[in-house]
């Protein structure tokens, strides 16, 4: 027997020996030249779906501080899926936390206020900045809530097609982007409209046919205009982008996606990402619409020789101009299940910042007023 | 000269848990098989007595108890169970039931919950394969095999059972046994599963009760024997809620009330024979798998109505055989399957598949010296609109071992791969008809001791797994999406040992195992991510059982550790998992009554210090519970 407790004496010294190294979180990445602007972002990761991973990065200076809603809040997280954040006013930030079915309010300096429920699956915000902030929601066959910003209590609803994303208000009345994007399980067909809804009585006013179908993805108003995406179908029916005028409500097709846009001075700024499941490929494209005349061209304008790198990247994932500093800053979900990043042109489109986040799938950025 | 079991280092494994009472060396193990033994592949086995007194239900849980096994486990009784061995993928675990694997072509996966520990013999783990002659091709297409022995009767018996316990668990069971002949086994089963969890960490601290996570099931299962020849005939019918994550919700109005209902059907068929140098058997299977998922907005609004119907059959047939001369046994098997799947998933079209594997391996033996070549011939052609184009493979395989004694040294090389499954060719904007196989390379080298009443075994193994296909979960909890790893490797270190004995009343069988393990990726040199741990492998892990028996009664304690793992491949602080511990305790006491009846009672406590932890990230498990049973033996 006693051979066997050399053995186990063995075994154990062993043991001993490997349960002295244990798991170490990653290191953070280092950012690429971090540069000194004077822009103060929100990042808004969404995390994965049903991971409850949902966070905040903020940026000031070139500094990234991630994990900020936690930092600022302890004892408390965001939730699953932040989808949209707007700015109501100059003390409030909305959040809309898809999957924990809730509206996080933020004071600009991250502090958590309150929070509102009770609009389940919810989607994209607007504000028309007299007190009312409104967000599309996927439930009940798809509507649109109007919360009163002082109570953050809903005080209306208007129900508009399937699955709408998008939300803009623009002189009294609210335009939103139909999808119908859960057609294929849910038994409807891929909506191809926007409703437009009268915001003072929450009443839908029409319904535009815009000929394209699942208005899917950004949405950017610039003045009376506004950049909606069609994506299509990801087999025959290729993405579209769709420029409405908002006084008018007349609107004009595109051949090209609009996935991801944004606005700055006259102009839309487009990347475009289409999937066809066909030939199993993303094709990305850049484009610029300019306003009132609805010129396209290729390219990002000015910010042209930024294009290079963003089509290098593994998936772009939004982008979106500095008010303040007129940057350029595109984020890139990487593997959609690691951690993001952010870079940073300046506006002759010159790389001039990567910010590693951590988070996943960064999907908005705020600027912060100065 | 040696006529033996079906593997003896199963047996060896057995031996040293044995209870005398219910001895496995029944004759028809010593007689029928006819190969001797092999110790080419590190092999863990619980069986017999340990097997029926651990604290578990399924063979999942029982597999927990084994080295180098990762158990995915959503939680509650009806949370999907799915078992990883060496972190190379639940989908290079090959299950096999009496030697005829259990297969879903949709994704791969078998959910181990389903299971019954009830009727079984034995449940082993053979990383490589299990290594005998007369295999079927298939059994060698595996990286890691499960292997579960249906008990043939010993006796004739009829028992009846009654079980409650936390959570509004209920079951009922029957069983009767034709001595040497067949059994049939039935059972119902039903819980609320609502049970409570809690969150804690610096950044929340979330009580509440688990909804939707109950299940109803009945299982009926029959088997027949007759010399050579196997049946077994299995149906398992199921409804549950599928309870989904734990996430930030101001109140739980809106709770999942998704419900899953499945049916598992086979039937299957072996016949042996063995002549003196010549080896025959065949195997046939027919099995009928259906999942209807159900995702309804009116009862609960946040969601979108999802509706889905998954069918899949498979037939599959094997013919081995065998020619043994006395150093050298050389065995030829041919299988072929063929699988398909019909759903009503949007834009998804009806797919079958033909897969074909062919197997040359032969044996040499030379005094305590083992060596086992294999050359496996694999052919797959899907059937659909725009399917991949056929999948062509030859795969060697290398075991070396050397036995003296109660001592055996051993090595293997193997190179296998796993076919990419049909969700991950045509799932409905998920699958990529692109995607290639993914391969697993496994290095072993390590030393066994079996000795009469001490066992164990150290093993050092390093693993490659190239152009891994990885899902991860979204939206519903068997909807996948799938992300490309390329390239994982594994270092790894693992002990097992074993002590059983008898002293006139009393009795002890005890079982050890760690396991050191380290996966990182190593797919992209550029990415932050590279060198990363991959999510869900634990650097440690270990178990323990102690079953002692006194006379009628027997107290079985079995603890179970897992170490920090991430959940991400970015290893963010946030996404490291806390380790955990379970200790569970089983206490059984038979009476025999004046008319001959034995009754037997068990009072199970599981998660006995009442830890609460999460497996999988946001799906947390039960607390403390508690289960009590009544048997009734004729």
């Amino acid at each position: 027997m006693n051979r066997h407790y050399i053995y186990i004496l063995t075994i154990m010294l062993t043991a001993t020996l490997l349960a002295a190294c244990s798991l170490e979180p990653a290191d953070s990445e280092p950012p690429v030249a971090p540069t000194q602007t004077d822009d103060r972002i929100v990042v808004l990761c969404q995390g994965l779906w049903g991971l409850d991973n949902s966070t905040l990065s903020y940026i000031d200076g070139g500094t990234v501080t991630n994990g900020w809603f936690k930092k600022n809040n302890p004892g408390m997280h965001l939730g699953d899926t932040g989808n949209d954040i707007l700015q109501v006013n100059d003390t409030l930030i909305a959040i809309s936390v898809n999957w924990s079915n809730i509206i996080q309010y933020i004071y600009p300096d991250g502090r958590a206020i309150a929070a509102t429920e009770d609009i389940p699956n919810n989607r994209r915000l607007a504000t028309d900045r007299r007190g009312y902030l409104y967000c599309t929601s996927y439930a009940d066959n798809g509507y649109v809530a109007k919360i009163d910003i002082r109570t953050k209590q809903i005080v209306d609803t208007c129900h508009v097609g399937y699955e709408p994303e998008g939300v803009a208000y623009y002189d009294g009345r609210l335009f939103v982007a139909n999808t119908g994007g859960y057609g294929g399980q849910a038994g409807h067909k891929y909506e191809s409209t926007v409703s437009v809804v009268d915001a003072a009585t929450m009443c839908e006013i029409r319904r535009i046919d815009t000929g394209c179908i699942n208005l899917f993805g950004d949405m950017t108003c610039c003045g009376q205009f506004l950049c909606i995406n069609s994506a299509g179908d990801s087999y025959d029916v290729a993405s579209k982008t769709v420029v409405m005028n908002m006084a008018d409500e007349e609107f004009r097709v595109f051949d090209f996606p609009a996935t991801y846009s944004c606005a700055y001075g006259n102009r839309f700024y487009l990347i475009g990402s289409s999937f066809s499941y066909v030939t199993g490929a993303y094709t990305l494209t850049t484009h610029t619409i300019g306003l009132p005349s609805l010129d396209v061209a290729d390219g990002l304008a000015s910010y042209a020789a930024a294009a290079p790198e963003i089509l290098k990247m593994q998936a772009p994932y939004g982008i979106f101009i500095s008010p303040y500093s007129a940057h350029l800053y595109v984020t890139d979900a990487r593997g959609y299940a690691t951690n993001g990043r952010l870079y940073e042109f300046s506006p002759t489109g010159e790389l001039i910042g990567r910010y590693p986040l951590e988070g996943i799938n960064p999907g908005k950025l705020l600027f912060l007023k100065k | 000269m040696i006529l033996l079991c079906s593997s003896l280092h199963t047996l060896w494994a057995q031996k040293s848990l044995i209870n005398y009472e219910d001895s496995l060396f029944s004759i028809d193990d010593v007689v029928c098989v006819g190969e001797r033994p092999h110790y080419l592949t590190p092999s863990q086995t619980i069986s017999g007595p340990t097997l029926q007194n651990l604290s578990t239900t399924s063979v999942a849980d029982a597999l927990k108890y084994f080295s180098g096994v990762q158990i995915k486990d959503f939680g509650g009784l009806g949370g999907l169970k799915t078992v990883n061995v060496r972190s190379l993928g639940s989908q290079h675990v090959g299950v096999y039931l009496d030697g005829i694997r259990i297969t879903n072509a949709q994704n791969g996966q078998v959910d181990l919950g389903r299971y019954s520990l009830s009727n079984m013999e034995s449940v082993s783990l053979y990383n490589a394969n299990k290594n005998e002659r007369l295999q079927s091709a298939t059994e060698y297409a595996s990286a890691a095999t499960v292997y579960m022995q249906t008990r043939k009767p010993d006796r004739t018996t009829l028992t009846a059972e009654y079980g409650t316990g936390s959570f509004g668990l209920n079951k009922v069971k029957g069983y009767f046994s034709l001595k040497d002949r067949l059994f049939v086994d039935a059972e119902y089963q039903h819980t609320d599963g609502n049970y409570k969890f809690r969150f804690r960490s610096l950044s929340e601290d979330t009580i509440g009760k688990r909804h939707n996570s109950d299940i109803r099931f009945y299982r009926l299962e029959a088997a027949g024997f007759y010399k050579g020849l196997a049946t077994h005939v299995y149906y398992y019918n199921s409804e549950r809620g599928l309870p989904g994550p734990v996430i930030r919700r101001l109140t739980d109005q809106w709770d999942s009330t998704d419900r899953q209902w499945d049916q598992n059907f086979f039937v299957q068929s072996s016949y042996k024979k063995l002549w003196e140098n010549f080896g025959l058997r065949t195997n046939l299977k027919y099995s009928f798998d259906y999942l209807h998922y159900l995702q309804d907005p009116s009862t609960n609004a946040a969601a979108i109505y999802c509706n889905n119907h998954y069918t899949q059959q498979s037939v599959y047939a094997s013919v081995a055989g065998s020619y043994n001369m006395k150093y050298l046994s050389l065995t030829a098997s041919t299988d072929i399957t063929w699988s398909d799947l019909n759903t009503d998933v949007y834009k998804s079209s009806y797919v079958y598949r033909l897969d074909s594997k062919s197997l040359l391996s032969a044996i040499l033996s030379y005094r305590g010296l083992e060596v086992n070549l294999a050359m496996l011939y694999t052919h797959i052609q899907d059937h659909t609109r725009g399917n991949a184009s056929p999948l062509r493979k030859l795969t060697p395989m290398f075991l070396a071992s050397y036995k003296s004694g109660p001592w055996v040294v051993r090595a293997f090389n193997k190179r296998i791969f796993r076919a990419p499954t049909l969700n991950d060719l045509y799932y409905t904007l998920v699958g990529s008809t692109d995607l290639k196989p993914e391969y697993t390379t496994q290095w072993d080298a390590g030393v066994d001791y079996r000795g009469r009443h001490l066992h164990f075994a150290i093993d050092g193994y390093y693993n490659e797994i190239e152009d891994k296909i990885v899902a991860i979960p979204m939206k519903c909890q068997f909807r996948w999406s799938m992300v490309n790893f390329g390239m994982v490797k594994s270092l790894g270190l693992s002990l097992s040992g074993g002590y059983s004995n008898e002293w006139g009343k009393f009795s002890l069988a005890t079982n050890a195992n760690y396991t050191c393990q380290s996966d990182r990726d190593y797919s992209m040199p550029s990415d932050p991510e590279y060198k990363h741990y991959v999510p869900y492998s634990p650097l440690h892990s270990g178990s323990l059982i102690v079953d002692l028996g006194y006379d009628s009664y027997s107290l079985c304690t079995s603890f179970l550790y897992t170490g920090e793992r991430f959940a991400l491949i970015s290893n963010n602080a946030d996404d490291l998992l806390g380790d955990w511990y379970t200790v569970d305790l089983k206490l059984n006491k038979r009476f025999r009554l004046k008319n001959g009846m034995v009754v037997q009672a068990t009072v199970e406590c599981n998660n006995l210090t009442d830890s609460r932890h999460e497996v999988v990230k946001r799906y947390p498990m039960p607390g403390r519970n508690w289960k009590a049973t009544v048997k009734f033996e004729l």
